[in-house]
C-alpha cells in the first residue's frame, strides 16, 4: 500500500513539475508575453522637462534596437545551400 | 664501283616493286580481314561489350539529367519560399515599426500637453512652442533616415539575392553543358566501336571535371560574407548617424527651453512610467 502511495505521489509530481516547466518556457517565449514587455514601459508625463526629453531620446533608441531585426533577414539569402550543392551530386561514380 | 652502283639499283628496284606488292595485297584483304576479325566469336564478345555499354551510357545520362531537373525544381522551390518568406518578415516589422511610432506619438502628445501646463508666460509659451517644433521636425527627420537606411538594407539584399541566383543558374548551365557533352561524346566513341574501358574512363573523368567545376563555382558564391557585413555596416552607420544627429538637436532643444525656464521646474520627479 505504502509503495503504491509512494508511487502515485511520485508520478504527481513529476506532472506537476512537467507542468510548470512547460507553463514557464512558454511564458518566456510567447510573443504576446514579450509584446505586452515592450509596452510596458513608456515613459510617465510629468511635465518635466528632462523627462520630455528622455523620452524623446528613449524612443529613438528603443526603434532602432527594434529595427536591428533586419539583419535576421541575411541568413535567409544562402536558404538554398543544400539544394543547390545537391545539384552537383547527380553524377555519382558508383553508377559505372 | 659502276658495276657496284648497277647491283645496288637493280636490288632497289626489286625491294621497291615488292613492297608495293604487299600493300596492294594489304590494301585489297582489309575488307575481308575486317569481316572475319568482326565474325571471330572474341570479337562478338567485344560487341555485345560495346552495345551493353552504349545502352547503359544513355540509361545513365538520362538519370542524370533527371536529377539535375529535380535538384533545380527544389532549388527554386526554396528560392520561392525565401522570396514569401522575405515579404513575410518585412510586412511584419513594418506593422510593428508604424505601430511603435503611433505609440510613441501619442506619448509625445501627452508630454507636451503636460508640459505646456507648466508654462505661465507668453516667453515661456513660445519657448514650449519652439521646443515641440524643433523636436518634431527632429523626429521627423530621424524617421525619414531610418526608412531609407532600411531601404537601402533591403535592396541590397534583393540584390544579393538576385546576384546568387544569376550565378547559380550560370554554373548548373555550365555543369548540365558538360554533362552532356560528356555523355555525348562517350556515346560517338561508343558508337565507333572504342575500347569500353577507354569510353568509360574518358566519360568519368570527364563527369568528374565537371562536378569539380561546380563545386569550385558554388564555393565563391557562398563566399558572401563580405558584402553582408558592407549592407549590416551601412545600415547600422546610417541608423547611428540618425540617432547622433537626432541627440544632438534635443540636447539642444533640451538646454533652450530650460534657459526660457529660470525657477526649475524639474523638481518633479522624471523617472515615472505609465503602463
Amino acid at each position: 500500500m505504502t509503495s503504491k502511495s509512494n508511487i502515485l505521489l511520485l508520478i504527481v509530481a513529476v506532472i506537476i513539475i512537467c507542468g510548470f516547466v512547460y507553463y514557464y518556457q512558454s511564458s518566456i517565449k510567447s510573443p504576446e508575453n514579450l509584446n505586452i514587455e515592450s509596452q510596458a514601459k513608456m515613459p510617465a508625463a510629468t511635465g518635466n522637462i528632462n523627462g520630455v526629453v528622455n523620452s524623446l531620446i528613449e524612443d529613438s533608441v528603443s526603434e532602432a534596437v527594434q529595427i536591428e531585426e533586419e539583419e535576421n533577414d541575411t541568413e535567409l539569402i544562402t536558404a538554398d545551400s543544400q539544394e543547390i550543392s545537391d545539384l552537383g551530386q547527380s553524377y555519382n561514380e558508383k553508377e559505372f | 664501283m659502276i658495276w657496284a652502283n648497277l647491283i645496288m639499283k637493280k636490288n632497289f628496284k626489286k625491294i621497291f616493286i615488292s613492297l608495293g606488292g604487299v600493300l596492294t595485297i594489304i590494301i585489297l584483304l582489309l575488307p575481308v580481314l575486317s569481316y572475319a576479325a568482326r565474325n571471330n566469336p572474341e570479337n562478338s564478345d567485344q560487341d555485345a561489350v560495346i552495345t551493353k555499354l552504349c545502352t547503359r551510357l544513355t540509361e545513365i545520362s538520362s538519370k542524370i539529367s533527371q536529377r539535375i531537373t529535380d535538384y533545380a525544381s527544389k532549388i527554386e522551390a526554396k528560392r520561392t519560399d525565401r522570396s514569401e518568406r522575405l515579404i513575410e518578415r518585412r510586412n511584419e516589422r513594418d506593422a510593428r515599426l508604424a505601430k511603435h511610432r503611433a505609440k510613441w506619438d501619442e506619448n509625445r502628445t501627452k508630454q507636451f500637453a503636460k508640459l505646456e501646463e507648466k508654462a505661465q508666460t507668453d516667453a515661456q509659451k513660445q519657448a514650449i512652442l519652439d521646443f515641440k517644433t524643433t523636436t518634431t521636425e527632429a523626429i521627423k527627420i530621424r524617421r525619414a533616415a531610418v526608412d531609407q537606411a532600411i531601404q537601402n538594407f533591403r535592396q541590397g539584399l534583393n540584390q544579393l539575392i538576385l546576384s546568387r541566383k544569376t550565378s547559380t543558374d550560370t554554373i548548373k548551365a555550365t555543369f548540365q553543358n558538360a554533362v552532356n557533352s560528356a555523355f555525348g561524346k562517350a556515346q560517338t566513341s561508343c558508337m565507333a566501336g572504342t575500347d569500353p574501358n577507354t569510353v568509360r574512363t574518358t566519360l568519368h573523368a570527364s563527369l568528374q571535371t565537371a562536378k569539380e567545376k561546380f563545386n569550385t563555382n558554388r564555393q565563391t558564391i557562398e563566399k558572401i560574407g563580405p558584402q553582408v557585413k558592407s549592407l549590416i555596416d551601412a545600415r547600422k552607420a546610417a541608423v547611428k548617424k540618425a540617432l547622433d544627429d537626432f541627440k544632438a538637436t534635443a540636447e539642444k532643444a533640451r538646454a533652450d527651453l530650460k534657459t526660457a525656464f529660470p525657477q526649475d521646474i524639474d523638481e518633479e520627479s522624471n523617472g515615472e512610467t505609465e503602463e
